[in-house]
């Protein structure tokens, strides 16, 4: 099958370190796709390369198949776009605009926007430079779907809105996805990605680290947990049992001990030997993923140094 | 190749600045035309009363016993000036000196002030600032935007100067009672093929940066330089060296700036200079657009 959007040893180079350097990664249809990374770590630039705005220096990005820099016309029939920026025409309001944007995309049916518009409880009457973020936010996102398009391309659409807007932002995502739709989003708040995405590719100056499958890191096979003791020679008996144990603060009697899932009950076995204080799991999250990952980085670097 | 909605949002996002330009324009042409209508311009020399001025000036020379003593020229060297400019001045066409000033001054510099402005936003503040990805993100070809956008600077230009050359004809009638339509009409054309022109480097400029800065820059810049020019070369041009107000030197500055290609002393005499000067600025406006639009279908987007 093809992918929705393919991504080809992409390499933009703005000079100084600045751009991306032989990106590739693969979403399939249906796909909820995450895409993170610091601010300036290429993002936008990757994005704007897959709606073609951007000629690759190198490599290509490709949109069912198709070639987006060659034909950016072709691929916008199955792209709904949010741009990082929201930045609308110079038109009055938000129903001048919607109206518009139907025309460009030759949608003549508006009982979908309609629909949208009041699923978001969106005031489109509202002048477009008094609205608010989360209405821009809305807005925008209603001129990217009301197109029905099979895929959605969205440049880190939940910067600046609210924790609440953003919930109700996130369950239209969902919704969406609902319904077999691609969809591509960038962040920077690792969180967010983590609730809702299937896969993460992570992006570091312009170069990309890794693409998670957030299906692996929710179920992680190896727990980790952290036990507190109340007296020091059981902290330190319980070092020298044969888990993977590290003493995490000797002063508060505490300890970290990791242990693979169908393992468990030898833990618990061992730790009623002793007079345990506390214990919590420690989760295993996308950022615990990625900090293991860019210390594997560090320490390959290291060892060819020496 | 065209976009009817794009089309229809640039008519709504700048007909306000057209039609305040328009309007005065209009207004300058009325005004104009009801005053200097009004006005008996050409008096010329009173042959009759500088005979009688003569005489007496040589009757005086008699009684010192040197006739040839006074004249009419001695009397206005005596004063400074020169007797061969006074004669120039005298016989003056002020009607053509204001129209001359009124063709290429009121329509390029309200013009330019649509022009400049107008390019910037139908190209590169869209780009700046983002609002041309909600165009691009629909299947709207590049070439189609820039087509449009050019295609709208151009019906707007050419409104102005239509409208402009109706308000002229009309009050033209009202103040002088006659009306020579050939050269109004030749004059309307010769604004509009200077705007035209000015709204092509305007414009290429709008399409080559993605910065509405650099393209204000650039735009504005080449435009107020050529108006400088233009300016600083009426000095020069023999209308103001023949009053004494000018210094032929200064005619350096007309080879400076295409505002000169719009010769409203060939127009007025009628003599075929006019034309190929016009195929000049139409060539510089075709060449400009060109270039803006190509450049735009291939570049970077940051959108």
């Amino acid at each position: 099958m093809t992918p929705a959007i393919s991504v080809k040893h992409l390499t933009k180079d703005y000079g100084n370190n600045r751009g991306v350097f032989d990106v590739s990664f693969d979403v399939q249809k249906g796909e909820l796709f995450g895409f993170v990374g610091t601010n300036g770590s290429g993002k936008t630039t990757t994005i704007r390369h897959i709606m073609g705005f951007l000629k690759p220096d190198e490599g290509s990005c490709e949109v069912n198949g198709i070639n987006s820099w060659a034909h950016p016309c072709e691929i916008a029939r199955y792209v709904g776009y949010v741009p990082g920026e929201i930045a609308f025409p110079d038109v009055s309001t938000g129903t001048v605009f919607l109206k518009i944007q139907a025309q460009y995309l030759g949608v003549t049916d508006m009982s979908y926007c309609n629909h949208l518009i009041s699923k978001l409880k969106l005031d489109t009457d509202a002048n477009l430079k008094r609205m608010s973020k989360g209405m821009k936010q809305k807005t925008a996102l209603v001129a990217a779907l009301m197109h029905d398009p099979q895929i959605l391309v969205m440049d880190e659409p939940t910067t600046g809105l609210d924790p609440l807007m953003r919930e109700e932002f996130i369950s239209i995502v969902l919704e969406e996805k609902a319904k077999g739709k691609t969809i591509f989003m960038s962040s920077h708040i690792f969180q967010e990605i983590e609730t809702t995405c299937d896969k993460v590719a992570l992006l570091k100056n312009g170069t990309l680290v890794d693409v998670a499958d957030m299906e692996k890191i929710r179920h992680h096979d190896i727990k980790t947990f952290k036990v507190a003791f109340n007296l020091k020679k059981d902290l330190n008996a319980f070092a020298k049992r044969k888990f993977d144990v590290k003493i995490s603060d000797a002063a508060r009697g505490e300890a970290e001990v990791s242990i693979p899932k169908d393992k468990l009950h030898e833990l618990f076995a061992a730790l009623s030997g002793y007079d345990v204080k506390y214990i919590t799991e420690v989760k295993y999250d996308l950022e615990k993923y990625f900090d293991e990952i860019f210390k594997g980085e560090e320490k390959n670097v290291q060892q060819t140094v020496i | 190749m065209f976009s009817k909605p794009l089309f229809k949002q640039s008519v709504k996002a700048n007909w306000g600045l057209w039609l305040a330009v328009t309007v005065g324009m209009v207004a300058i042409v009325t005004v104009i035309n009801l005053i200097m209508g009004s006005l008996d311009l050409n008096q010329g020399i009173d042959e009759e009363k500088l005979k009688e001025y003569a005489m007496i000036l040589y009757q005086a020379g008699a009684l010192q016993g040197n006739p040839e003593m006074y004249s009419i020229q001695g009397l206005i060297e005596a004063m400074g000036l020169d007797y061969e400019k006074m004669q120039n001045l005298a016989n003056m066409d002020i009607n053509f000196f204001i129209k001359d000033m009124h063709y290429t001054m009121t329509s390029v510099l309200l013009g330019m002030i649509f022009v400049i402005v107008t390019c910037n936003k139908l190209v590169a503040a869209q780009v700046d600032r983002g609002s041309m990805a909600y165009v691009l993100s629909t299947p709207t070809k590049r070439s189609s935007v820039v087509m449009t956008q050019a295609v709208f600077m151009l019906l707007a230009l050419l409104g102005m100067f239509v409208f402009t050359m109706l308000f002229d004809f009309l009050t033209t009638w009202i103040g002088y009672g006659k009306v020579d339509f050939g050269q109004i009409a030749l004059m309307s054309l010769g604004g509009f093929f200077t705007m035209l022109a000015i709204s092509g480097i305007c414009f290429m400029a709008s399409c080559l940066f993605s910065l509405s800065k650099n393209s204000l820059a650039v735009g504005g810049s080449i435009t107020v330089f050529f108006l400088v020019c233009k300016i600083l070369g009426m000095f020069g041009s023999p209308t103001f060296v023949n009053m004494g107000m000018g210094v032929e030197a200064m005619n350096v500055f007309n080879y400076m700036t295409i505002i000169t290609l719009f010769d409203t002393a060939s127009i007025q005499a009628l003599s075929n200079a006019f034309i190929w000067k016009f195929a000049i600025l139409a060539g510089i406006a075709v060449i400009t657009y060109a270039i803006g639009m190509v450049r735009f279908t291939k570049k970077d987007l940051p959108l």
